[in-house]
């Protein structure tokens, strides 16, 4: 018989508590979450995220629409939408997944490692197949998505339990 | 007093600085670095009077940068500015000779409560 660790994963509820509190500080906004099931979006997204490795493996993604990745920028720089540049839509949404992916690690396991952010600014067909997904929870921001996902890949040692 | 500011994300550090204002402290000169080993140089070549550093960094990690100032012989005043806040991890910025651990996200509160004990 063999004997998984088993690790504990945010719930939907602890997930939007994570990244709620993350647009109050930084961005000095309230997030509101959103219940329903969107239609999958079609039109060109951006994606970040971060691996976590150890007795749970896997990644936190974030996904928004590059306008929804532009307004997150300028409200973290201070800076007007239009102002913002690429290299700063990186960093800004690679922090973002960063600060999320590091709470999530702390929950998951505290011997775990956290790589740094990966940011694809054209992620349109972009998949995971090596991942599937655990959480998901979705907000909407200035009229633009934002989906915080948790992704276990499939040789994880632990099974993660909600 | 100077502060050197370390996390490779360009966007923490202007918002580290922001809330070092925000949250009252009295600063005249701000050094950045992008990484870890960029910290660690301008530790020793610049005197800073805090380093307030990330710890997940290229290049050296913030842990590691600390353990090379401390090596080096400078007792600079050292806090950590992290997304990742266990108890094994505070252990360690402590047993390194980090003052301090600051989870991101913060507030200027935070700040005030880390940094009061240590600046006037």
């Amino acid at each position: 018989m063999s004997v998984e660790t088993m690790v504990s994963l945010p719930s939907d509820v602890e997930m939007i508590e994570i990244v709620t509190q993350v647009w109050a500080s930084f961005l000095d906004d309230e997030l509101l979450p959103v219940f329903a099931d969107a239609a999958g979006s079609t039109g060109n997204r951006l994606v970040a995220w971060v691996s976590i490795s150890g007795e749970w493996t896997g990644h936190l993604q974030v996904t928004t629409t590059p306008g929804g990745a532009r307004d997150i920028t300028a409200g973290m720089f201070q800076l007007e939408a239009a102002e913002v540049e690429t290299g700063e839509v990186a960093d800004a949404i690679g922090e973002i997944a960063n600060m999320i992916g590091g709470t999530v690690k702390g929950m998951v396991g505290a011997s775990a490692a956290l790589s740094l952010p990966q940011v694809v600014l054209d992620a349109s067909a972009l998949i995971s197949p090596d991942a599937h997904e655990v959480v998901q929870v979705r907000f909407q921001w200035r009229g633009e998505p934002i989906e915080v996902s948790l992704w276990e890949r499939r040789d994880s040692n632990g099974g993660g339990q909600r | 007093m100077r502060v050197l500011v370390a996390d490779d994300s360009t966007v923490m550090r202007r918002i580290v600085v922001r809330t070092l204002r925000q949250a009252g402290i009295d600063f005249d000169e701000v050094l950045e670095a992008a990484d870890g080993r960029q910290a660690y140089e301008a530790a020793l070549a610049d005197g800073p009077d805090l380093v307030l550093s990330d710890w997940n960094m290229p290049e050296m990690t913030g842990i590691e940068s600390l353990r090379a100032i401390r090596a080096a012989g400078s007792d600079v005043l050292f806090g950590f500015v992290t997304s990742e806040g266990s108890d094994e991890m505070r252990a360690e910025a402590e047993a390194a000779g980090a003052s301090f651990l600051i989870t991101k996200p913060f507030t200027a509160e935070t700040f005030r409560d880390a940094l009061e004990p240590f600046v006037d």
